[in-house]
């Protein structure tokens, strides 16, 4: 059987002035009708690049320079950019990163699939094609906004089948997705593709999505492959030394984490939560409000300093208590104190000193940047503002906190953001918390936007400023295994409510909450021998989850004073 | 990148040349005879008098000289006031919120709702005799703040989410200071654009007002000629001389202008930005 994509010996060089980049080099790969591929790689490994080529996409200064893209037998390089345009969505169809942000946001859904598939859009094969991805029709009267993220990306995965394609290639489809609607959403997409009989090309980093969803995998490292092959030969006997250290460096829950941090308090209490509830939105003839955390208290003692990590679905409140700890929402009912004094009245010097010690690093590497402004200004600026240091000593210690950070300042700090790639920044971020000596670090999903190899590295920073600089951190994450790597205490939210709290190796490792299992249950992991969960079991879950909705939280060997939901924690 | 940079390029060279003809022109000719009786009454144009003169005995090289200086001076006064008093009203509501933005929001969509050029007939006319370039200026001013408050304030919210502007809080800088260093920075092509189209707005609101004889009746500004040459029968009496030389500057002019803004509001959009 002839494959569906032939890709032999193919190059792509980016020509930037007199420099040339080869971004994809000598790339050699089949896919047969009816497969699905996993491509992996770190960002830069010319993944994207090979995929665009594929699709014609390309755009100058880039260009295929070497080597055929065979589709069915027709050699795509022949063709012209006019002809390789109508090929798309028909034969070969393009589910891009974020695709869910690609609907236009003033059309309804029904209008953005009418400008995809043309004249054949009768409303019935709308609604077909919505089923097929498991959205009722009624989806077709509806705005973007008012979808939630997966249900987006399963209307952009109607749009990519809709003609029928030979061929699928997913860009990373799920990454802002939370696990449970990732799971959903590679069903669905399996699902289609299975039932079409098209080829399927799965572009990703995530070990453990690749070994859930595809049967053969090629791993791609600075443009070129490494190896390819079935999944369950790359992770039984991975082939090169880079695709065993990519399989290793995936954080799993297997029983090996390291002990948390469990003497007895001792210090005065830092961060305390009094019943703490917030709602969006609501007032007088306005919708109702929408609540994003129910009544929350739980209390963070300075000594010894913790990692507390706070985990659940998207949506489930987890950023709206970051927000609160940093002063930038305000609570609807109940305080946030911090070491004592509730922060929605601190004033004046109070202020200043709760400003100093509370930082935060977000998840965005990449806006949390003055694009304006040389590096050295945004890791020099509090330190000027808090009076800490100026001038000379201000980059000095700019300088320091950045070998802290295994960063070279030399390298780093005269450049501006945008010459600087993700992982750097990011590190940076950890850098600027380090140079204020923080008591509490809010850390919102520091690693969901970094490669794998920099998550484990930016994971061991957050460890260290708790082991050598005596910060307590706030780990807000929808990856369970990191949370169960490096954390001392967990909170698993739903819905605004804490469902289950402790010792997160009891969490993870037992889990007693039908919610904490289920989202154990929907983590993909590096092992395709092993199961990814069913459907039927999910709706049990969820089932168990929906009986208990208002139960108090399961309180697991706790140490420290537990959270405990709307109930203030000095009443126990 | 390209295609704006024409668009720029097209602009600026149109309004490079028009300042050369008023800036150049005022070195050569005496401006003095821009004013009535300093040349023989509807002449057209000769040796002596390129452009042609008026029913009034005005040289009409020097007035198309002043006339442009005059009405760009307008232009700039008002824009300025417009977009200092604008921006800050619209940093203000966009970064501080809550009842302040409630109240600026409030009175600039009241003040939207208000007919421009009737509203600023009624201001003009309000003085009598006294109006010069310079008042003509202050008063498009009064009303030249209203888009400009509107627009920058819907960026102003767009900025404020940027994670930069959170880590300026979380690095102790307070409001003022995170406006100024922070949001105002990246603003800058934006602010630019709104300037010129500010600008722009003055200039056609004062060249409205002054066709209807409004304006200052002792300056050759361009929207005073406009009001002589039509007041003085000027079509009736074939003196094309008189109509062209108004007409052709501020076609320049406000194609110029309006190039200017196109390319650097596509400068300033953000998607476009991050391309480059």
């Amino acid at each position: 059987m002839s494959p569906v994509l032939d890709l032999l010996g193919l190059g792509v060089t980016y020509t930037l002035g007199r420099a040339r980049i080869e971004a994809v080099r000598n790339v050699s790969l089949q896919v047969q009708a009816g497969e699905r591929l996993g491509l992996v790689g770190e960002s830069g490994s010319g993944k994207t690049t090979l995929a665009l080529a594929v699709m014609g996409l390309l755009r100058p200064p880039g260009r295929v320079t070497a080597g055929e893209i065979l589709l069915d037998g027709q050699d795509l390089r022949q063709l012209t950019p006019e002809q390789h345009a109508a090929l798309r969505p028909a034969r070969i169809s393009y589910v891009p990163q974020g695709a869910m942000n690609s609907l236009n946001p003033v059309l309804r859904i029904r209008r953005s699939m009418q400008d995809v598939i043309g004249p054949a859009a009768t409303p019935e094969r709308i609604a077909e094609l919505l089923d097929q991805v498991g959205l009722p029709a009624t989806v077709a009267r509806r705005y973007p906004h008012e979808l939630s993220g997966g249900m987006k990306q399963r209307v952009c995965i109607a749009l990519a089948i809709s003609r029928d394609p030979r061929l699928i290639i997913a860009d990373e489809p799920t990454s802002a997705l939370d696990v449970v609607t990732q799971r959903q959403v590679m069903r669905t997409l399996q699902a289609v593709q299975e039932r079409l009989g098209s080829a399927l090309i799965l572009i990703g980093h995530d070990m453990g999505l690749m070994a859930q969803s595809v049967q053969r995998m090629a791993v791609m490292r600075g443009g070129e492959l490494q190896e390819a092959g079935p999944v369950t030969r790359i992770f039984t006997a991975p082939g090169t030394a880079y695709t065993a250290e990519l399989i290793r460096s995936i954080p799993t829950i297997d029983g090996t984490a390291r002990r948390p941090v469990r003497e007895d308090v001792a210090g005065a209490e830092l961060l305390r939560f009094d019943d703490v509830a917030k709602s969006y939105g609501g007032g007088w003839l306005r919708p109702p409000a929408a609540a994003a955390l129910h009544g929350l208290s739980f209390t963070l003692h300075e000594s010894p300093p913790r990692i507390l990590s706070v985990v659940g679905q998207s949506g489930s409140g987890k950023s709206t208590i970051g927000g609160l700890i940093l002063g930038f929402v305000r609570p609807s009912r109940g305080a946030v104190r911090y070491r004592g004094a509730d922060i929605a009245q601190l004033r004046g010097a109070a202020r200043r000193d709760f400003r100093r010690e509370v930082q935060a690093i977000f998840q965005d590497p990449y806006s949390a940047f003055n694009p304006f402004y040389r590096v050295a200004r945004t890791l020099e600026l509090p330190l000027r503002s808090f009076g800490l240091a100026s001038g000379e000593e201000a980059r000095a210690r700019a300088a320091a906190a950045c070998r802290d950070v295994g960063l070279h300042p030399g390298q780093v700090l005269d450049r501006f953001p945008h010459q600087l790639s993700g992982g750097q920044r990011q590190r940076l971020m950890v850098a600027r918390a380090l140079l204020l000596r923080p008591k509490l670090l809010v850390a919102d999903e520091p690693v969901s936007m970094v490669d794998a190899s920099l998550r484990a590295a930016i994971l061991e920073l957050l460890v260290d400023l708790r082991d050598h600089h005596g910060i307590s951190v706030l780990y807000i994450t929808h990856d369970l295994a990191t949370s169960y790597r490096v954390s001392d205490e967990v909170m698993v939210l739903r819905a605004g409510r804490v469902v289950e709290a402790g010792d997160p190796i009891a969490v993870f490792e037992r889990p007693a909450h039908p919610y904490t299992r289920l989202l154990l249950d929907c983590v993909p992991w590096p092992d395709p021998a092993r199961p990814w969960g069913t459907p039927a079991r999910e709706a049990e879950l969820q089932a168990e989850c929906a009986a208990m909705d208002g139960a108090a939280p399961i309180l697991r060997d706790f140490a420290a004073p537990a959270p405990r939901a709307a109930e203030p924690v000095a009443g126990r | 990148m390209r295609q704006l940079n024409t668009r720029l390029t097209l602009g600026l060279v149109l309004l490079a040349l028009l300042a050369a003809f008023a800036i150049g022109g005022s070195f050569v000719t005496d401006l003095e005879n821009a004013y009535p009786l300093s040349a023989p009454i509807a002449k057209a144009p000769s040796h002596a008098f390129p452009f042609g003169t008026d029913t009034k005995g005005r040289d009409l090289l020097p007035v198309l000289v002043l006339g442009t200086l005059l009405t760009v001076k307008i232009g700039l006064l008002a824009g300025t006031i417009g977009i200092l008093i604008g921006t800050t009203l619209a940093f203000l509501a966009g970064h501080y919120g809550g009842w302040i933005d409630a109240a600026i929001r409030f009175v600039v969509d009241v003040l939207l709702t208000v007919p421009g050029l009737l509203a600023l007939v009624v201001l003009a006319s309000s003085f009598p005799g006294a109006m010069t370039s310079t008042t003509m200026g202050l008063v498009i001013a009064c009303l030249a703040w209203r888009e400009p408050a509107r627009s920058i304030r819907a960026q102003v919210l767009v900025v404020r989410q940027a994670g930069y502007v959170q880590m300026a809080r979380l690095s102790g800088l307070g409001g003022l200071s995170i406006i100024v260093r922070e949001m105002v920075p990246n603003l800058l092509p934006y602010l630019g654009a709104a300037l010129v189209a500010a600008i722009s707005a003055g200039i056609l609101a004062s060249v409205g007002i002054e066709a209807l004889g409004l304006g200052a009746r002792d300056e050759p500004t361009l929207g005073m000629t406009v009001y002589w040459m039509m007041s003085e029968g000027a079509f009736i009496r074939g003196m094309w001389w008189w109509i062209m030389g108004p007409v052709v500057i501020l076609i320049v002019l406000f194609v110029g202008l309006y190039l200017l803004v196109i390319g650097l509001d596509e400068f300033a959009n953000p998607r476009l930005r991050r391309l480059g």
